[in-house]
């Protein structure tokens, strides 16, 4: 098995990178949902993957959270700074005057920050899929 | 459209499938960094392999399509999420749903849901284990 999530069900699980080509999984259980684990690859094969924890973000100890955070959180892309040791997870906020992008920004010892990157939408009702992406520059010919 | 933003270069390939919005893509390279597109073309009517996807590769170095051989029937988790790619390959969390039928109603009741990590291994372009 490359991963074994820590219990089968679960309120997500989202794959994504680290630089010098490693993986990283952001899981959250179902029963406590506001633990938020991260693990990053220590050896990467097509046919096995050793893994460490990165960081354990227990939200219920940020206080203050903004943005509805928690309770709207869905966690489809993310990347993580192994150096800051911070996550950056993203999401969109809805309010009366339309959606917006959000990156959250988590790490050590309670540290939340939510940054509004910019308007997705002017309405209420139609959104859209925030993804982060990696690219390292290469030289390939087209 | 291929792009590669640092030369700022980009080149259009005709797809093997009418494109569709659940379409979905990832870039691997083999061995010799030649480069490849991993495709999971969505089909509206479930297609010759019982999926709801056509499961190909662009080879760049040939410009041509070839159809991935995989056994899995159900590869749908797989294409709803982007993968992450990594040193030539691209991983993905995929789910095996096992189901089983009610004996009154005749329906399909899920007994069990696995997620797990799978490798698409662009040297032998297949899907690695679990």
């Amino acid at each position: 098995m490359l991963f074994i999530p820590p219990s089968p069900i679960f309120e997500y699980l989202t794959l994504s990178w680290a630089r010098d080509d490693k993986l990283a999984v952001l899981y959250s259980h179902y029963d406590t949902f506001d633990i938020v684990e991260i693990w990053i690859s220590t050896k990467i094969e097509p046919n096995s993957v050793s893994w460490s924890t990165f960081l354990t973000v227990d939200m219920s100890l940020i206080n203050g959270l903004t943005d509805d955070f928690l309770i709207r959180f869905e966690a489809k892309s993310f990347f993580i700074d192994e150096e800051k040791k911070v996550a950056v997870l993203f999401d969109y906020k809805v309010t009366e005057t339309g959606h917006y992008q959000m990156a959250y920004i988590v790490g050590d010892n309670g540290y939340f920050k939510s940054v509004n990157i910019g308007v997705i939408s002017n309405s209420r009702w139609l959104g859209g899929k925030v993804v982060c992406s990696s690219y390292v520059p290469s030289l390939l010919q087209l | 459209m291929l792009w590669n933003p640092y030369l700022g270069q980009t080149k259009w390939i005709r797809p093997r499938n009418t494109l569709h919005i659940f379409d979905s893509f990832a870039l691997g390279y083999n061995n010799n960094r030649n480069h490849k597109i991993l495709s999971f073309f969505y089909e509206d009517e479930r297609n010759r392999t019982g999926r709801g996807w056509n499961i190909d590769v662009y080879d760049f170095s040939s410009n041509s399509w070839r159809t991935v051989i995989d056994d899995n029937t159900y590869r749908d988790e797989l294409c709803y999420h982007s993968g992450v790619s990594l040193k030539g390959n691209t991983y993905f969390f995929d789910r095996e749903v096992t189901t089983e039928a009610q004996v009154r109603t005749e329906e399909l009741m899920v007994t069990n849901i696995e997620d797990y990590l799978l490798c698409f291994d662009f040297i032998t372009e297949r899907f690695g284990p679990r």
